[in-house]
């Protein structure tokens, strides 16, 4: 709100300068954001926090200076002279939907002459950021501004049979809003109609219809109070947030009618003459009254850190605008109802705080049981993975929980997203990793590894959702800086680098018995991808990006990925238990190049060539997989290094060839295979 | 001894002489050794020639030769250990290389600076005796708003517009939801850390993000107070931002929190005073703080007269931005490498 600081020296005073009492102001909670010079003083550009309704009129905020500062504070006055008609010969109020209604209290004036308002009225206006239109509707604004009560002025003569009428919209109803608009109507949307058509939309605009004008000569002037969340709903669905709509959203206070009316046909009269009827018609029948809660000394002093006596709470809240008894161990205060935020003795204690200031409070650290810190276990894994993964060479991403559709798996969708780009659940960080790499490749970066670890989710049985953590990595070029007379090609990553990695994983968690099983795979090379299983569950999956994939992505070049399921990893991943205890004896080191046919799988070698090694076999490394001349079309041959040692003495080399006969037998037998020299 | 043989002799040790000390490399000592002391050299054919000498000159032939034989092989080591130094010597010459040629290096894996800050965060938070604790990202609407008191549609949420997935299932606005989480089946005194992702519905901008990382913590115990989130929050600022830190409470609204402060701490560039970073303040605003509100305690079957708790939340990013000196939010999740790899 816009607070013109000349208009608040018309409460109360203050000998501080203009920035320190914004400073001040802050501090206490009403935030002033800005200092705006203007031709009529400085206006304060304040943020009105939505619990303080009462902050949005210049005597709301003269009220909290004058507790702050201790000055004195002046009400504006409302005296009325009235005339001989009687009101209730001049208009007929009605309301038919009092839950939306709690008060309606409206006076007429007659004889009214309309013209322009005078000079200060038109310049506190302009400094507050409204438009001044003529003296009537003018004099509304002003106390609006001033008190907080939104206003509203009829040209009584355009009601038809001079009523009004409180009620919800018919279904069909239009109504021409002041700004020009028409507005279809819907029965949620409280309106002000006369006999026959609505007239005004509750509390956020009046209509065209009714309005006054040069040739008004007598006015009924509106001061009520609606419902918070009725204003505010029909507000949004119409689309018009207004200075009166914003004040009913937080709540005006509903005793606040007759004083804001008095004061308005008061100045309505010093500017444009005529006659006030007499009387008042105040329909109230959501009546409010003000609450009563107690405070105590001691529980203000604990909770706030400092020591408050019973006098200086006192002096505050009565400041304030309540009123304090004193009870045996407390203070009874009755808060009056334009503060609807204080509702128990926190909220005193609050006031209490923030008057005296924050800055007295000192600072200690809690006592109490000791509680041993911990990260979550999901936290503390996640902390392991990531040490792994950085050591492996992998850069750390964050990408995005709302992503475009993608193929390949369901997702849960946004109902109200802000686009396209992000309108579903990631439920997998796959593609996300994708889209970072593609993002750079656009970037000229062509080396690339990058992984996340982060939730994904998915609809589950029944309409539920799983939601998880998950760890995905992708991999293009090399993991090599740039550098010089190495030929780059060599170093690029491939599908067993990728695999590596996951190994890599595998081993630092004390995950022994990872298989890979090739597979076809959605988004996947047809004949490179694998999933990953371990006691039969699904670790994860593991491929190169199919050539589709990657010309729709953009990809840079041939793309690994992997993602794996973090809660697998993590239930598997207990704690290692023991070592391989180091052999004092020599090894002996033989070599073997397996001849088998081409599509025989290495791990059924391995596992053949474990199996006849029995427990001698101490380390056995594949260093070479060759095809080719001499080797017959659909043939390869896989190259062993296969290292015996005992723990318990020295081999001798009979034994040892003894082991590298049954080797060749067993695979001679179970796969054909032939042995070359190496 | 015949004259003649010994001038042979004096004549082969003469030459030997002038060869070894003329040889310039180990090679062509090894042939000189060759010549000489090998099985045909000229010295071995010598030695060679005594059975053909007679009987009585033996003796004398022999000791003169060997005398010879091992002046020769002497001269050879002596000199190979001169010509070897002198050949390494310039074989480590002919290796010099240019030492400010750039190094060859594999790329290392780094952290992003979200989830780095966010470690080094909940290191504070864990070494206060806090628990860090996670939650789901899509919530449950009386989570993230019903049990922290936000009135049925009040203003108070214009700040918190979220992303719907059902009618009671949201993207979480606040990780401050895992609040009622915790406290459903957690009893009093506990200190507890949440840090995680959240989402409100804000177009991209340098300084609004949809997407944003929160970390919120609360404890609740016997006679907690404003003076320990005090405390608290200048601890936190201490370690992060220097131990010059300090933390300012100014009145704030959060509906969750009675009272409700926003937590600022002295600036960390100009140290409090003043400069373009903290608006000329002194002070850089972190987040929102308060007391738990005691209806959410009741709430959860927790005494309020007996416990009272504390609450407070910070934005990852801001903290980040602040401390990297970054000054557009979106670089946190575009994940441009050129960004990322300079952390």
């Amino acid at each position: 709100m816009l607070v013109p600081v000349e208009w608040l020296k018309e409460y109360t005073e203050f000998n501080v300068t203009i920035e320190e009492l914004a400073d001040r102001l802050t501090m206490a909670g009403l935030e002033v954001e800005e200092i705006e010079e203007t031709p009529y003083g400085a206006v304060y550009s304040t943020y009105v926090t939505p619990n303080r309704p009462d902050l949005l009129s210049v005597f709301g905020v003269a009220r909290d200076i004058s507790a702050l500062l201790g000055s004195k504070l002046k009400a504006p006055e409302a005296c009325v002279t009235q005339g001989e008609t009687d009101i209730n010969s001049l208009a007929k109020i009605e309301i038919e939907s009092p839950a939306n209604c709690p008060r309606y209290s409206s006076r007429v004036i007659t004889g009214v002459k309309v013209g322009e308002s005078p000079a200060w009225m038109q310049e506190r206006l302009i400094a507050a950021g409204m438009r001044p239109i003529n003296n009537v509707v003018d004099a509304s604004n002003y106390v609006l501004l001033e008190l907080g009560q939104p206003l509203h002025t009829f040209d009584c003569d355009l009601l038809a049979e001079h009523k009004i009428i409180v009620r919800q919209a018919r279904a069909g109803e239009k109504i021409t809003t002041i700004d020009g608009e028409e507005r279809q109507l819907d029965p949620a949307t409280l309106v002000i109609a006369d006999a026959v058509q609505p007239v005004a939309i509750a509390g956020i605009m009046g209509g065209f219809n009714s309005e006054v004008n040069w040739q008004t000569k007598n006015v009924l002037i509106e001061s009520a109070n609606f419902n918070r969340l009725s204003i505010r709903r029909s507000a949004r669905r119409i689309g018009l947030a207004t200075e009166a709509s914003f004040r009913y959203e937080r709540g005006v206070d509903p005793n606040l009618t007759l004083y804001a009316l008095d004061r308005v046909v008061q100045l309505i009269q010093e500017t444009g003459g005529g006659d006030i009827a007499r009387g008042v018609i105040d329909l109230y029948p959501g009546k409010a009254e003000p609450r009563c809660i107690d405070i105590r000394p001691g529980r203000t002093s604990d909770l706030l850190g400092f020591k408050v006596t019973a006098k200086q709470i006192e002096g505050y809240l009565t400041a304030l605008g309540m009123s304090v008894k004193h009870k045996a161990e407390s203070l009874a205060v009755t808060v009056p109802t334009f503060r609807p935020d204080i509702t128990r003795e926190e909220d005193l204690i609050e006031e209490v705080g923030r008057i005296y200031g924050y800055e007295h409070i000192p600072e200690t650290l809690l006592c109490g049981e000791t509680l041993q810190g911990k990260d979550s276990p999901e936290g503390a894994f996640a902390a392991k993975l990531y040490e792994i993964l950085i050591s492996s060479g992998l850069q750390e991403v964050v990408t995005g929980t709302m992503t475009p559709a993608y193929e390949g798996g369901p997702q849960i969708p946004v109902r109200n997203p802000l686009n396209d780009e992000v309108c579903c659940l990631r439920s997998r960080l796959v593609p996300g990793m994708l889209n970072v790499i593609a993002h750079n490749a656009g970037r000229g970066v062509r080396d690339m590894a990058v992984f996340e670890i982060g939730h994904v989710v998915k609809p589950s049985s029944g309409g539920a959702f799983e939601e998880k953590f998950s760890v995905a990595a992708a991999i293009t070029g090399t993991l090599w800086e740039e550098t010089w007379n190495v030929d780059k090609a060599s170093l690029a990553a491939d599908f067993f680098l990728c695999k590596g990695i996951t190994e890599h994983i595998f081993q630092r968690l004390g995950i022994t018995n990872a298989e890979y099983k090739a597979e076809q795979l959605p988004g996947f090379h047809p004949t490179r991808a694998a999933s990953i299983e371990s006691d039969g569950k699904r670790l994860g999956v593991i491929g190169e990006v199919s050539d589709s994939l990657a010309r729709q992505m953009d990809l840079p070049g041939r793309t690994y990925v992997f993602e794996l399921d973090f809660e697998e990893l993590m239930k598997r991943s207990g704690m290692r238990a023991g070592y391989a205890p180091l052999s004092r004896y020599p090894a002996v080191d033989r070599d073997l190049a397996v001849v088998i046919s081409g599509d025989t799988a290495y791990s059924r070698v391995e596992s053949l060539i474990r199996e006849a090694a029995g427990e001698l076999l101490s380390c056995l490394t594949l260093f070479d997989v060759y095809t080719g001349k001499p080797l017959q079309p659909g043939q390869k041959s896989l190259a062993f290094s296969i290292i015996f040692r005992s723990r318990e003495r020295t081999l001798r080399d009979a034994e040892v060839d003894e082991r590298m006969n049954a080797i060749r037998a067993l695979l001679a037998a179970e796969l054909g295979a032939a042995f070359r020299d190496t | 001894m015949s004259e003649n043989t010994q001038k042979v002799l004096e004549s082969i040790k003469k030459e030997a002489e002038e060869q070894i000390a003329a040889a310039a490399s180990t090679v062509e000592l090894a042939h000189i050794e060759t010549e000489y002391l090998g099985r045909k050299g000229k010295v071995t054919e010598l030695l060679r020639k005594t059975g053909e000498l007679p009987k009585e000159d033996r003796p004398a032939w022999g000791q003169n030769v060997n005398k010879l034989k091992n002046m020769v092989g002497a001269l050879i080591e002596s000199r190979r250990s001169t010509v070897a130094a002198e050949e390494e010597a310039s074989r480590l010459s002919q290796e010099s290389i240019d030492v400010t040629l750039p190094g060859r290096f594999f790329r290392l894996g780094r952290r992003h600076p979200l989830t780095a800050t966010i470690d080094e965060i909940k290191r504070v938070f864990i070494g206060l005796g806090f628990e860090v604790v996670e939650g789901p990202e899509v919530e449950e609407y009386k989570f993230n708003f019903d049990a922290l008191n936000y009135p049925e549609d009040h203003p108070a949420m214009d700040a918190q517009m979220s992303f719907y997935i059902t009618d009671d299932r949201l993207l979480r606005t606040q990780t401050t939801a895992l609040q009622g989480r915790v406290m459903e089946h957690k009893k009093p005194p506990f200190r507890i850390c949440t840090v995680g992702r959240c989402f409100r519905y804000d177009a991209l901008d340098a300084t609004h993000s949809h997407t944003f990382h929160q970390v919120d913590c609360f404890a609740v115990d016997e006679k907690i107070n404003m003076a320990d989130l005090k405390g608290t929050l200048s601890q936190f600022a201490r370690e992060l931002f220097g131990p010059a830190s300090s933390v300012r409470f100014r009145p704030d609204y959060f509906p969750f929190v009675e009272p409700g402060v926003e937590y600022a701490i002295t600036c960390f560039v100009c140290q409090g005073k003043g400069c373009p970073l903290c608006k000329m303040s002194g002070w850089i605003e972190i987040g929102g703080a308060g007391l738990i509100h005691p209806t959410i305690l009741e709430r959860f079957g927790i005494d309020s007269e007996k416990y009272t708790g504390f609450a407070f939340g910070l934005g990852i990013e801001r903290v980040g931005m602040l401390r990297y000196g970054i000054d557009d939010i979106r670089l946190f999740l575009e994940d441009d490498l050129r960004f990322l790899r300079q952390f």
